[in-house]
């Protein structure tokens, strides 16, 4: 029994990194991911018995990260979440985290997203799960997911484009016209 | 002698562009140029997205997480020794 209880400590730190990588691309806030990362921790050991060994532990684990963001969410009520871009303010706090300010502007168009369209791309597009796998943990169908992380690449796509007109977009498009109509 | 040379070649270039247009139609090319900007923006999408979870998961992890593992650990030990 201890035997078992320290594999499913050593597992569990072992995919903390990956954890607090969901948690952060999820909520923005570093400090708020942080403790939900530390809820999850808790939930997780206090269920451990439910863990069969062997299976999945990262999928298990971002599970209950997602259903605990949500009820703390409905819990808090609509005015925790960012629509002003407070937490997203913040983020000069902590420039390290976020490298370039290339990546800050991306991390704002991120936020803008609705959460389960943010979610479905997060874990899809970063952290490597199938959409099998995406879909089990946010326990609705493949179909969803799919049309979820579709929808999030057409919004960010937009939203980049507005932040970031010189980078890509209108150049490239307008390169096309000019020499398609003169060659 | 060479700027004639270059007069003559040029119309040569042009016939063959324009044989090269007629033969493929237009709509096709236009919609490839336009599936190569979806996926060439999905790539940037996905790049950026890559990019900011790693910078995440390449952080070290906080102590106070360790912390937390190694009191609820310590805990269910001594509630094991309690019980034996």
């Amino acid at each position: 029994m201890v035997h078992q209880s320290t594999d499913f400590k050593r597992d569990l730190i072992a995919s903390l990194p990956k954890l607090r990588a969901f948690a952060v691309s999820l909520i923005g806030n570093p400090d708020r991911a942080d403790d939900l990362v530390q809820d999850t921790i808790m939930k997780a050991w206090a269920k451990q018995d439910s863990f069969a060994p062997g299976t999945n532990i990262k999928a298990w684990l971002f599970t209950i990260l997602r259903n605990e963001f949500y009820s703390q969410m409905r819990k808090r009520g609509r005015e925790v979440q960012d629509s002003d871009g407070i937490f997203t303010e913040q983020l000069s706090v902590h420039p390290a985290q976020y490298g370039s300010l290339d990546l800050q502007d991306f991390r704002k168009a991120l936020d803008k997203l609705p959460d389960d369209q943010r979610e479905a791309i997060i874990l899809v597009g970063a952290s490597g799960f199938s959409y099998e796998e995406a879909a089990e943990i946010c326990s609705c169908a493949v179909g969803t997911i799919k049309s979820r992380v579709s929808r999030a690449r057409t919004r960010l796509q937009e939203l980049l484009e507005i932040q970031g007109e010189v980078d890509y977009g209108p150049d490239s498009i307008s390169t096309q016209v000019t020499s398609n109509k003169f060659a | 002698m060479i700027d004639v040379h270059n007069s003559r070649d040029e119309p040569a270039v042009k016939i063959h562009v324009m044989n090269a247009k007629k033969n493929s139609s237009e709509a096709p090319e236009k919609a490839r140029v336009r599936r190569r900007d979806i996926r060439n923006a999905e790539t940037e999408i996905g790049l950026k997205l890559r990019a900011l979870y790693a910078s995440v998961q390449e952080e070290e992890i906080p102590a106070r997480f360790l912390d937390l593992l190694e009191k609820l650990d310590e805990a269910e030990r001594n509630h094991a020794q309690l019980s034996e």
